[in-house]
Parts: C-alpha cells; sequence; structure tokens
C-alpha cells in the first residue's frame, strides 16, 4: 500500500492507517533529524515531534504520494527550530552533550565486548562528526534497510549523488580512524 | 572491466545497488583480480561495522514509534501501547511459536496408527446394555472409566465403548478424552474430570474441565455446583474446583443461572463464581488457545478434522498477527519465506477482518517472501474484495509459477466480477499442480 492510500485513509478516519505510516517513516525520520542536529537524544525528541506534527497537520497535504517529502520537510523545521533554541542558550546541556549514548555500556559484559561496544561508540560519534552531506547519508543508509533511490528521494537529490557522498564518507571514516581493521567476524578490531 | 572501474564500483556491489548485467561483470573481474577482492572484502567488513555500531540505534528507531504511536492513541482516548509491549512480545510469542511448532509435530508425529487409544492391558467389562446408550467414546489418551451407578465398581471404558444415560464417567490424571453423544453434542473432559450424563442433553460436572460444542437443535444443560448454563448452539468451557465454577463461551452464547441470578454469557466471555455467586467477568483475548487442552484429542482425531486445520491456521494466523503489530517490516523481511504463511493465514483469518491496513501490508510483505508451498494460500486471496490483495496475491504467484493465467498482476485491480473467471482457471490450475507445491494443504486454494 502506498504512502497515498494511507495518508487518505488516515485524512478519512482510520488512525492505524497513520500508525503505519508511522513505523514505516520513523526510522528514516529519525536518522534524519540525528544528522541534522549530531545528537542522538535530542534527535528523539524532535523526530517524535515531528512524527505528530505530521499527523496534526496531514490536512494541509497537498499531495498524497509526496509524505515522505513532505514530513522530512516538518523534520527539517523541526531540527531548524531547536538548533536556532540551541544557539540562543535556550536548550537544556543535557540535551546537547548526550551524543555516544548509542551502543549501551552495560557493566557486567566480559572485557573485550566492552572494548569492542567501546569501539562501535566511536564509530558512531565519528559519524556524527562527518560533514553535513555525509553524516546525512550514512545515517539515511544505516538507521533503516532503504535504497539510494529511497535516500535520494528523501534528499531531492540524485541516486549517483547519494552514491558518492556514501563513498566519501566511508573513506573519511577510514582515513579518520587510526586502525579500520576489521576482525574475521565482520567487527573492528580497533577504532582509536 | 577494468582494476580501476572495478574499484569504483565496488561499495554499490556490496550495497546491492549494482543491476544484474554489472554486477556479473564485476564478479566477473573479482574472480580473476585478488587485489581487487581484498577491496571488495574490505568494503564488506566496513559495512559490517558500520551496521553493527547502528544497530542501537535502529532499534531506538523502533522504540520511537511506539512512543509516537502510543502518544496518537493517548491523544485520542484510547488505550496506549505499552512501551515495554514490543520487548515483551517474546515472552508469549515464544510460547506460542512452541506450541505451533509443538502443535504441528504432534499432528506429524503423535497421530497413533489406527486413529484411537487402544487400551493396553484390560479390555474391562464392557457396560450393561440394558440402558440406552446415550453416546460412545470416540478417543482418549489413556484409560477412561465408567460407572453405571454409584455403587457399581468404576471399569475402563472400552474404545468407542457405548456410555448410558444415567452413567458418570471420569478420566485419571493424565487422560483426556472425548464422549460424541447421539444428539451430535461433543464433550471433552480434561485430565482428572468427573461427569455424570443423567440425560442425553444434560451433564452434571463435578471435578475439573469440560469442554462442550452442541450443534443444535435442542437446549443442553450442564450444571456444576449448583450453577447452571444452557446452551441452544455453540462452545463453551466448564471448569470446575471446589467453590469455584468458571464459565467460558467460545463459540455461540449460554444462559447462566446462578445465585447472583440469570445471565446472557457471550462468545468471547469468561465468568467466574465462587460458591455461586459471579466473583469476575472477563473478556477472553484467546479461547482457541486458553481451551488448548483439546488440541491433544484433535490430533487423536486425524489431521483431516477441521476443526484441527481451524486451530492451526489459528495459531498461524496469530503468529503473523504478532510478527505485524511487534515487528517491523525490514525485521519481518528479514526472517524470509517462513514468515509468509503465517502471515497470509493471517490474511484469510478473521482476526484481520476489520484491519484493513494491516491485512494488506501482510499481504503485501508475504507476496514478496513466498515460496511455492503457499501457492494454495495466494490462490484463495484472489477473490478477495481488496483489489491491492488481488495484486499483490497474483504477483507472487506470477513469480512463483511462471504462469499469471492470462491476467497480468496490475489487471486484478480490475472489478472483482471481470477478475472471477480467471480464478477459477487458477483454481483448476491448482487441481491439476497442487502435488508439486510442497505443503499449502492447509491454503484454500479455494
Amino acid at each position: 500500500m502506498t504512502d497515498g492510500h494511507l495518508v487518505r485513509q488516515t485524512l478519512a478516519g482510520d488512525r492505524s492507517a497513520y500508525e503505519e505510516l508511522v513505523r514505516r517513516w520513523s526510522a528514516r525520520i529519525l536518522a534524519f533529524c540525528h544528522a541534522k542536529v549530531g545528537t542522538s537524544h535530542a534527535a528523539e525528541d524532535l523526530a517524535q515531534e515531528a512524527l505528530l506534527r505530521g499527523y496534526r497537520g496531514l490536512p494541509t497535504l497537498s499531495n498524497p504520494e509526496q509524505f515522505g517529502s513532505w514530513l522530512h520537510g516538518i523534520a527539517l523545521r523541526t531540527c531548524l527550530d531547536w538548533l536556532k533554541r540551541k544557539e540562543n542558550g535556550q536548550v537544556g546541556f543535557g540535551a546537547i552533550g548526550a551524543t555516544q549514548e548509542g551502543v549501551p555500556a552495560p557493566d557486567d559484559l566480559p572485557l573485550d565486548r566492552l572494548a569492542r561496544d567501546e569501539q562501535l561508540r566511536t564509530l558512531l560519534a565519528e559519524v556524527e562528526a562527518l560533514p553535513d552531506e555525509c553524516r546525512e547519508v550514512i545515517m539515511l543508509y544505516y538507521y533503516q534497510d532503504v535504497t539510494y533511490q529511497q535516500i535520494a528521494d528523501a534528499l531531492g537529490v540524485s541516486a549517483a549523488t547519494v552514491n558518492a557522498r556514501l563513498t566519501k564518507a566511508r573513506k573519511l571514516l577510514r582515513q579518520r580512524m587510526t586502525r579500520f581493521e576489521m576482525r574475521s567476524d565482520g567487527l573492528p578490531a580497533s577504532f582509536e | 572491466m577494468d582494476c580501476q572501474q572495478v574499484l569504483s564500483e565496488v561499495e554499490r556491489l556490496v550495497d546491492g545497488e549494482l543491476p544484474a548485467a554489472e554486477r556479473a561483470a564485476l564478479e566477473a573481474h573479482l574472480a580473476e583480480c585478488e587485489g581487487c577482492r581484498a577491496a571488495r572484502d574490505a568494503a564488506r567488513l566496513d559495512d559490517a561495522a558500520l551496521l553493527r555500531a547502528f544497530l542501537p540505534r535502529r532499534r531506538a528507531a523502533a522504540a520511537l514509534a511506539d512512543r509516537v504511536v502510543a502518544e496518537l492513541r493517548r491523544e485520542q482516548g484510547q488505550a496506549p501501547i505499552e512501551p515495554a509491549l514490543r520487548h515483551r512480545w517474546r515472552s508469549w510469542a515464544v510460547p506460542l511459536v512452541a506450541a505451533a511448532a509443538g502443535f504441528l509435530l504432534a499432528v506429524l508425529v503423535l497421530r497413533p496408527p489406527f486413529g484411537r487409544w487402544l487400551p493396553f492391558g484390560q479390555q474391562a467389562n464392557a457396560p450393561s446394555r440394558a440402558a440406552l446408550p446415550l453416546g460412545r467414546l470416540a478417543v482418549a489418551t489413556g484409560p477412561t472409566e465408567m460407572r453405571t451407578a454409584p455403587t457399581i465398581p468404576w471399569t475402563v471404558c472400552p474404545p468407542s465403548g457405548e456410555i448410558e444415560a444415567g452413567a458418570a464417567v471420569r478420566t485419571a490424571d493424565f487422560t483426556r478424552c472425548e464422549i460424541e453423544a447421539n444428539n451430535g453434542a461433543q464433550l471433552r473432559l480434561d485430565a482428572g474430570t468427573v461427569i455424570e450424563l443423567p440425560t442425553p442433553g444434560c451433564v452434571r460436572l463435578s471435578q475439573g474441565e469440560l469442554y462442550s460444542a452442541i450443534p443444535g437443535g435442542s437446549v443442553f444443560k450442564c450444571e456444576a455446583q449448583g450453577a447452571v448454563v444452557e446452551v441452544e448452539q455453540g462452545k463453551f468451557d466448564v471448569s470446575c474446583s471446589p467453590g469455584s465454577v468458571s464459565l467460558t463461551v467460545i463459540e455461540g452464547s449460554a444462559t447462566l443461572e446462578c445465585k447472583s441470578g440469570t445471565r446472557q454469557v457471550a462468545a468471547g466471555e469468561r465468568v467466574r463464581l465462587a460458591d455461586g455467586h459471579i466473583e469476575e467477568t472477563a473478556a477472553v483475548a484467546n479461547p482457541l488457545q486458553d481451551t488448548s487442552w483439546i488440541n491433544e484429542l484433535l490430533v487423536l482425531k486425524g489431521p483431516d478434522n477441521p476443526e484441527l486445520a481451524e486451530r492451526l491456521n489459528d495459531i498461524l494466523a496469530q503468529l503473523g498477527q504478532a510478527k505485524l503489530s511487534y515487528l517491523y517490516e525490514d525485521e519481518i523481511r528479514r526472517l524470509g519465506s517462513r514468515a509468509a504463511l503465517p502471515l497470509l493465514r493471517y490474511a484469510a483469518s478473521p482476526r484481520s477482518r476489520t484491519k484493513q491496513t494491516s491485512r494488506a501490508a501482510a499481504v503485501r510483505i508475504a507476496a514478496d517472501l513466498a515460496d511455492s508451498s503457499v501457492v494454495g494460500d495466494l490462490i484463495g486471496l484472489l477473490d478477495d474484495g481488496d483489489p491491492q490483495v488481488r495484486v499483490d496475491a497474483a504477483r507472487a504467484l506470477e513469480r512463483l509459477t511462471g504462469v499469471n493465467q492470462g491476467r497480468p498482476s496490475d489487471a486484478w485491480r480490475e472489478d472483482l466480477d471481470a477478475c472471477r473467471p480467471t480464478v477459477e482457471s487458477w483454481r483448476t490450475w491448482w487441481h491439476a499442480h497442487q502435488a508439486n507445491h510442497g505443503r499449502s494443504s492447509g491454503g484454500t486454494g479455494r
């Protein structure tokens, strides 16, 4: 069922159709917000706000098939508002500082796993530190299983551009790791 | 293709973005070039590391969706989704999966060669033929005893042995049985149950649990600790322990008479009595699962009985529903073809009747994941009222069978009446080819 179908069903009173849209788009919107504001904690709040704003503003959507790009527009405005408030000192310190909480660090794990998780946290931090365009495509690509074309549609660029930005992002990540060797099980040996 | 070209495309290859022709050319080069293979392997490892690093973020995205859905429901005054529910599903879905697997296993493995239990050892004293037979012992998982009067000793009832009016029947702590009454009623006794059958239309439960299926035609009465349940047609379950009686109506409705008065109990309701008074009334979310103890008897009746198929389909439908409710689409897709059958049975079950969105999603995902074992289920959806369901089912059928009976998948959007001749073509085709498509025996192919 297309996004357009679901939008029309929502507008006809079937709220469960919007729930389907939420499940379909939440990862991409969260990735987008994370890329825009650079912190995952704040991104979750902002993505939630954007998805709820989307529901309330649905009657204003003129082309239901364009739901995805319309929702990204809402997410963008939500993030820009937040960044502006942050610049003006209106955002709490906790929301700004939380950047590397992605991989939980339980205190009862064996040391090698802790080390591995630490490496993965470092990698995620490096992703957050990438230039905007690179960070955006990496996050959109790895938050959910999507194609280049789906990312391209969300960003309003071509699939070739997405490919080029992903390649550049991965190259930068390799350069930023002093050692980017991988273990045989597909996990990084070190991300110092 | 030279090394430079290959290296520039390695990431697209790893990301699965290369068209088939380019992929073949690139892989041909990789087969010959160790250096490029090393670059490809490095790209794969980078990709795996990033996927791993993003795993918690993916979980956060799933939790975010739950929160937003809960917020939407809260705003509209509906019951919110409990945040922990998504994670909790495993705690019941795993037993559910186990139940389904165990049930299937029982059907396939435990079915006795002769369909019914044969008593080991004594064939016992056949009941007296003097009284009017009320029914017979249809199946039992072990020894079932009967006596015709309180002063007569209990004797083991043989398979298919007649049960007389006025008799009492009891099951041992490890035995379940079914009595088939001459009026068509089915009485199933759980382990450790004692009943009396004073007349053909009445049963008295003094301990244990009794499941009754009443075909209609006359009122059937069940008495337990002074409470009386009357049913004209339907299925209900009564369990009885000292001081407590519980009535669950599975199909139809029942009239309950007790110290609290008389009241109707509808399908899906459970009433609990304490000392003859109504103590609690509750909705039963899953009556088939709540009475799963009868599954053992259904298995003994053979794999072809429709009640067994109904329960099996419902278990599969629940699995499909659980997948849609608690997993995200990409997670379901990662389960591969094994997810297709539960999703299709969910789409075909009454559980999805009022849930058009999730039903359509189930068929859409199943259409992508299906293998040839569910062809019968897919054909069963071709006359569905939802055009998108028909399109998705037809798309999968064309992919799996290589034929479309002259109607491309998009053409299934047309009016259902226009599609019907092709539905018939598919059914004819199915009758001719069914044997080539593994399982799917539960699929209707209607």
